[in-house]
């Protein structure tokens, strides 16, 4: 555990998993961790409540594997705004959790090289749903493209984009409950693979108490 | 690892309480059943549509128009198939006239599901996820392990909006719809220029909702497209004892067989004797197996001739005498149209629970030929002891498979029905 304190307000940060960037809880500095001190990357907005029963400590597992969550981003594009929970596992490797009107994707992000004959930001934005992207070695489809920014942030986060930037965003199926989004981001690719997951699956712990009976 | 101490330190607002907003248009309170997922929401009591997607709410469409009344109000929970859900949109939508209702239901924990209600017919719908394991298949469509059939498509319009939803539905929206049906599911594609989703709907049993919602439902009216055949679920549920039923009778039938002697007893030959009166005595016989079937068996190469024969089977020490006869004609010649022939030369009689022991065969007969003089020829007889009994096999065969036809017929005429409400109807109709 490294604690630091806020350059903004004095309080305490804490970087307990690794992940380059934090929140402050107290004056919602965004921090980044460099090797002797923390500087302050932008100010994160409040992440507006929702009826989530995820929060930031909460425990799940991904194909036996258990996880924690650490952090929040709020993304949000213009029809609307959805969930990236920032988790990490006991190899201290990081996932994203995207949770959207109920539903849940677990991706892990992948090496830029990792899309094929990666396209051009400009060319991306044009891109139609249904054209076939390989990632991996493996082929998607293009369902959804949109531009997206963040509307809150919470936590610790391994991969942040800063407060009022906005990044395209693609978003891919491929076969069964295969999942995967590519973020341009300035002059950046990063694909992220992974797939659908059910919230039974995930043997949740430390879930947010929501008056919803026994499901808490 | 992640310290536990310091993610749990700070941890989120226990229970979010209940969120509303006011109507910009009318100003009645509108709670907020799905916060965070919804991104509008039309007022319950103006209809006014609202963009709650960023913190600054901004009408979409404004209305002034009374409420219409749902069956099921919004914010009413209930379970369904396991699952607690809270109604919080519900829309009316049609397709050339033909109005259904749409319940948006929500879960915090599985997210969004469909209640479709259409002529007092309901149906839970989930969105697909795994689209591509949908794949045409003939005219329809495959689906984890289910064919579908293409049911109807149409232009499917919002006619009434009230309630959150998790995209911006307007009234007016349109969508291309084509249902594909494997009774009790339905695959449903709604189109639109920007996406195509797809939804599992599932039919429930009307009473099932009306105890769910605890809010009496009206009766349905017709056959839905995915509802279930009940004559189909009691072939299915009975499919097992029908063919184990089968089974017993084939092998009570096969073993019978099996243990049936089938021995050939040589009577002899029989000339009808000029005297009809005069009868003919063969034996004695005997007889192994208990209670058997027997089957007496004449043959005689005749022409142009009748012959009725009268058996006694009459057991020695007793005296017990069965009965049995039989006859058989056979004539031929030659006309206009080439040779012809008629009848049979043989025919077998059946003597049924003879006991074991020794018989003698007393056969007396009349018969004739074209010019009315007895038959001149002789006639073989044979005896088969012990043969099995089929009858008893197709009585009960005929019984096993009774019910289930009725049930095939049945099913013929809900499929039917079904099936007249579909532009694809697969069944000849009389025009």
């Amino acid at each position: 555990m490294t604690v630091f304190a806020c350059p903004t307000c004095g309080g305490e940060v804490h970087f307990g998993t690794g992940a380059p960037y934090s929140v402050c809880r107290y004056c919602k500095s965004l921090l980044v961790k460099g090797t002797t001190a923390v500087e302050m990357v932008g100010r994160a907005a409040e992440v507006p409540d929702d009826f989530s029963p995820l929060q930031i400590g909460a425990g799940g597992r991904f194909e036996n594997r258990p996880f924690q969550v650490v952090g929040r981003l709020r993304k949000v594009w213009e029809e609307g705004s959805w969930n990236e929970w920032c988790v990490q596992f006991e190899d201290q490797r990081f996932g994203w959790l995207a949770e959207a009107q109920g539903d849940l994707v677990m991706t892990f992000e992948q090496p830029p090289g990792a899309l094929e004959g990666a396209p051009s930001a400009e060319v991306a934005a044009r891109v139609q749903p249904g054209t076939a992207w390989r990632i991996g070695g493996r082929r998607y489809s293009v369902s959804d493209v949109k531009q997206v920014s963040c509307q809150g942030a919470e936590g610790e986060l391994s991969a942040v984009f800063g407060p009022g930037e906005r990044i395209l965003s693609i978003d891919l199926r491929g076969d069964g409950l295969a999942f995967a989004t590519v973020e341009f981001h300035r002059a950046a690719v990063t694909p992220f693979v992974g797939r659908f997951v059910e919230f039974a699956e995930c043997q949740f712990s430390n879930l947010r108490q929501l008056g919803w009976g026994a499901q808490g | 690892m992640t310290n536990d101490a310091n993610l749990s330190a700070a941890p989120r607002a226990a229970a979010p309480g209940p969120k509303s907003i006011n109507c910009p248009a009318c100003g009645a309170p509108i709670p907020l059943r799905a916060l965070g997922a919804s991104v509008m929401v039309a007022c319950p009591s103006c209809r006014t549509q609202i963009d709650i997607s960023k913190p600054e709410i901004q009408i979409i469409k404004k209305f002034n128009q009374a409420a219409q009344r749902f069956e099921l109000p919004l914010g009413a929970r209930g379970a369904l198939r396991g699952q607690t859900y809270e109604i919080v949109g519900a829309m009316v939508r049609s397709c050339d006239g033909f109005q259904w209702r749409e319940f948006l239901l929500f879960n915090p924990f599985v997210g969004f599901r469909w209640l479709v209600s259409d002529q007092g017919h309901f149906s839970l719908g989930e969105t697909i996820k795994d689209v591509s394991a949908i794949v045409a298949s003939g005219a329809g469509l495959r689906y984890r392990d289910c064919h579908y059939r293409k049911f109807q498509s149409g232009t499917a319009v919002v006619d009434t909006v009230v309630g959150e939803f998790y995209w911006r539905v307007k009234t007016g929206d349109q969508a291309q719809t084509t249902d594909y049906v494997s009774a009790p599911w339905m695959l449903s594609r709604e189109k639109t220029p920007t996406e195509a989703t797809w939804t599992l709907l599932q039919y429930l049993d009307p009473g099932e909702v009306e105890q769910a919602f605890n809010h009496s439902v009206p009766e349905p009216d017709g056959i839905a497209p995915n509802q279930p055949c009940p004559s189909s679920q009691t072939l299915a549920s009975l499919k097992r004892l029908v063919w184990g039923a089968l089974a017993l009778a084939v092998l009570i039938q096969a073993a019978t067989v099996i243990l049936t002697r089938n021995e050939r007893i040589p009577i002899g030959s029989y000339l009808p004797p000029a005297d009809h009166a005069q009868e003919t005595v063969y034996g004695p016989f005997h007889l192994e197996a208990h209670r058997s079937l027997n089957l007496l068996t004449a043959s005689s190469p005749l022409n142009n001739s009748w012959v009725e024969l009268d058996y006694a089977l009459v057991k020695k020490d007793t005296g017990e005498s069965f009965e049995g006869g039989n006859s058989f004609e056979f004539y031929s010649g030659t006309d206009s149209d080439g040779p012809w022939s008629e009848g049979s030369r043989s025919a077998t009689a059946t003597l049924s629970s003879l006991p074991e022991g020794d018989y003698d065969l007393i056969v007396d007969s009349a018969s004739g030929d074209s010019s009315g003089n007895p038959l001149q020829q002789s006639i073989d007889l044979a005896l088969t002891h012990d043969v099995a009994p089929w009858r008893n096999f197709w009585f009960a065969s005929f019984a096993i498979l009774l019910y289930p036809a009725y049930l095939i017929y049945r099913r013929l005429v809900f499929e039917r029905e079904r099936w007249s409400g579909s532009v694809f109807d697969p069944f000849p109709h009389r025009s």
